[in-house]
């Protein structure tokens, strides 16, 4: 068995067009939606006029934010701040510790006010796509622009335009791990101290398929269903339960073949819970294929972190100390703060490093939500170390696998914990380089 | 509306469809043949590429009424009485799909260039080939390994160049 290869369950329907993807399934009688999407970066939603568009052809339902409000229903908790990975008893952000700590719903369509291009604003239920379409055109909304800030450093700044009311700076949450005093120490002690600043540039996931959602409505039992390509269930489930105020058994959320994840999808969408939603609204089945042009201003995007690196050296190239400092652009939506998490966990990567530091800042911005993607917050700390290593290899001249191998946890530290609290049970680094 | 003649699949078929049906929609919605997959809805993805009267067209951007008269193979026709093209099994063998969307786009690109015997074949031109379709999961290189596989299964005596 080792060492052969293991044919795959799923290939042969596959590589055949047997695959089972959200929008190849087809429920009879099922209705369309179409999203109207937000155009501005940051702008208040006086009126929306949707009198000429109900008259279209083929138009069924033309819902907003006011009606799922008046429906009682609420935005969705995403739970951005994610299990501690030392202790999964508690939260990775002591929300305790901070009474400033802010994390918004999520309207399933914006309601007063949209805070990123994409942003779906109203959704129009059709017979067909195409009349869903035509009467999206139809649809105005009545804006009243705001500044909009898209940068997580010029959101912290003085008068840079606030995303919400509550939060000053839109800073939802900022916290220092591991031990400050002790780095600063060590950094005044060290024989050498790099800085450097890196930026990691925000990434669209653009999965090969396009989001899509079908919603079913089962009034015999009065109970919905969510048949749509994610990275789970549970968390859709609970997210559902939670927005539309149901019992654990009114809710079911298939996930059928899913053309490509990468993280994004791990998370509930508007989209999601809009079309279950209609679905309850109209009494019969409600579909969406999301078209490439909006997965790029409306699905949850990757990376986007400003890593500031603090680097103290001995003479011979040890590593004495590192501080960073952390600035996440969580986006419009508080939807996962799991990127920051995971990279401070393993901020000291595979080197032995005594004591280190890092100050997270959690800020809002006017753009698309930001979550995981391919490592989650660990490729953007490992760029830093390891260009940091670099930059210190240049300054010190030392060579550049010389200062690796020096800082490098060996085979006899093992079990070894780190100063951010993980414990490495196993890895031979050293034969790796 | 406008009235269309097609062979799909082998099969014979007339359609009275609106003018601005598209011939992605003709085959997922009205022949249920969903292998053909919408991934850009901008003929740049690939993922609804389809053989037309032996050209590989891509479908999401092709009007029904173009092609009247036309012969379709899509990736439901390619595997012939129960037996895999060999550049399905190549795929299979290789691992050359992971979620599995763009894949029968690859597959019916691949079999198109691999219809009549290349003179040679190497990585160059497998990527020339392959430049309308686009993966996300692999990076690539199982696939660039099943066109190679695959090209050898049907063509034994091909040389392919091993690139440095």
């Amino acid at each position: 068995m080792i060492g052969q290869s293991i044919a795959r369950f799923e290939d042969d329907r596959l590589i055949t067009g047997q695959g089972q993807y959200t929008d190849d399934i087809k429920i009879e009688g099922q209705a369309c939606a179409y999203f109207v999407r937000s155009e501005h970066a940051h702008a208040k939603i006086n009126s929306i006029h949707i009198h000429e568009a109900l008259a279209s052809p083929g138009v069924l339902a033309i819902l907003s934010a006011d009606d799922y409000l008046a429906q009682g229903y609420q935005g969705i908790q995403h739970v951005p701040n994610p299990a501690d990975a030392v202790d999964s008893s508690k939260p990775s952000f002591s929300i305790q510790k901070n009474p400033h700590y802010f994390v918004n719903l999520h309207m399933p369509l914006a309601h007063r006010v949209v805070r990123h291009v994409g942003e779906a604003v109203v959704m129009v239920i059709a017979e067909s796509v195409l009349q869903a379409k035509n009467a999206a055109e139809l649809v105005v909304i009545d804006y009243e622009m705001l500044n909009a800030v898209v940068k997580a450093d010029d959101a912290l700044g003085v008068g840079a335009p606030q995303l919400w009311p509550a939060v000053e700076r839109n800073l939802c949450h900022e916290e220092t791990f591991g031990d400050l005093a002790k780095v600063e120490e060590g950094l005044r002690q060290a024989e050498h101290v790099i800085e450097r600043s890196f930026v990691n540039s925000r990434i669209v996931n653009a999965q090969m398929e396009p989001r899509s959602a079908i919603g079913l409505y089962d009034a015999n039992n009065d109970c919905l269903t969510l048949i749509s390509g994610s990275q789970g269930v549970n968390k859709q489930k609970q997210c559902l339960l939670d927005a539309l105020k149901l019992k654990d058994d009114q809710v079911r959320v298939i996930c059928p073949d899913v053309g490509g994840g990468f993280g994004p999808r791990t998370m509930l969408y508007p989209e999601q819970l809009a079309i279950v939603w209609g679905a309850l609204v109209l009494k019969r089945p409600v579909k969406w294929r999301g078209e490439r042009s909006e997965g790029f201003v409306s699905d949850y995007q990757g990376r986007d972190q400003i890593i500031h690196s603090t680097m103290g050296f001995d003479r011979q190239g040890r590593i004495v100390a590192v501080k960073n400092s952390w600035l996440a652009n969580v986006g419009a939506h508080t939807v996962s703060f799991v990127p920051p998490s995971n990279g401070m966990r393993i901020m000291t990567t595979v080197y032995d490093i005594p004591v280190a530091s890092v100050n997270i800042k959690l800020v809002y911005t006017n753009t698309v939500p930001t979550g995981p993607y391919r490592g989650a917050g660990r490729p953007e700390s490992h760029h830093v170390m390891e260009r940091m290593l670099d930059i210190a290899a240049h300054a010190l001249k030392i060579d550049r696998i010389r200062i690796r191998e020096i800082n490098l946890i060996q085979k006899n530290q093992l079990p070894y914990r780190s100063p951010m609290g993980l414990t490495y049970d196993s890895g031979h680094f050293a034969d790796n380089m | 509306m406008i009235a269309t003649t097609l062979t799909i699949n082998g099969q014979a078929s007339r359609h009275n469809l609106p003018d601005e049906t598209l011939l992605v929609e003709l085959l997922r919605e009205h022949q249920n043949l969903t292998g053909t997959h919408v991934g850009c809805d901008t003929t740049q993805c690939g993922a609804c590429t389809v053989q037309v009267d032996g050209k590989i067209l891509k479908s999401c951007t092709l009007l029904v009424a173009q092609i009247d008269g036309s012969e379709v193979t899509t990736i439901e026709g390619l595997a012939l009485n129960g037996h895999l093209h060999p550049v399905q099994e190549a795929f299979k063998e290789c691992h050359a799909l992971q979620c599995g969307f763009c894949t029968p786009g690859m597959i019916m690109a691949i079999a198109h260039f691999l219809k009549d015997e290349p003179t040679q074949l190497n990585d160059e031109m497998i990527i020339t080939a392959l430049e309308g379709n686009i993966c996300r999961c692999t990076g690539y290189v199982n696939i660039i390994k099943a066109f190679k596989v695959a090209a050898l299964k049907m063509y034994p005596n091909l040389h392919i160049a091993e690139e440095a």
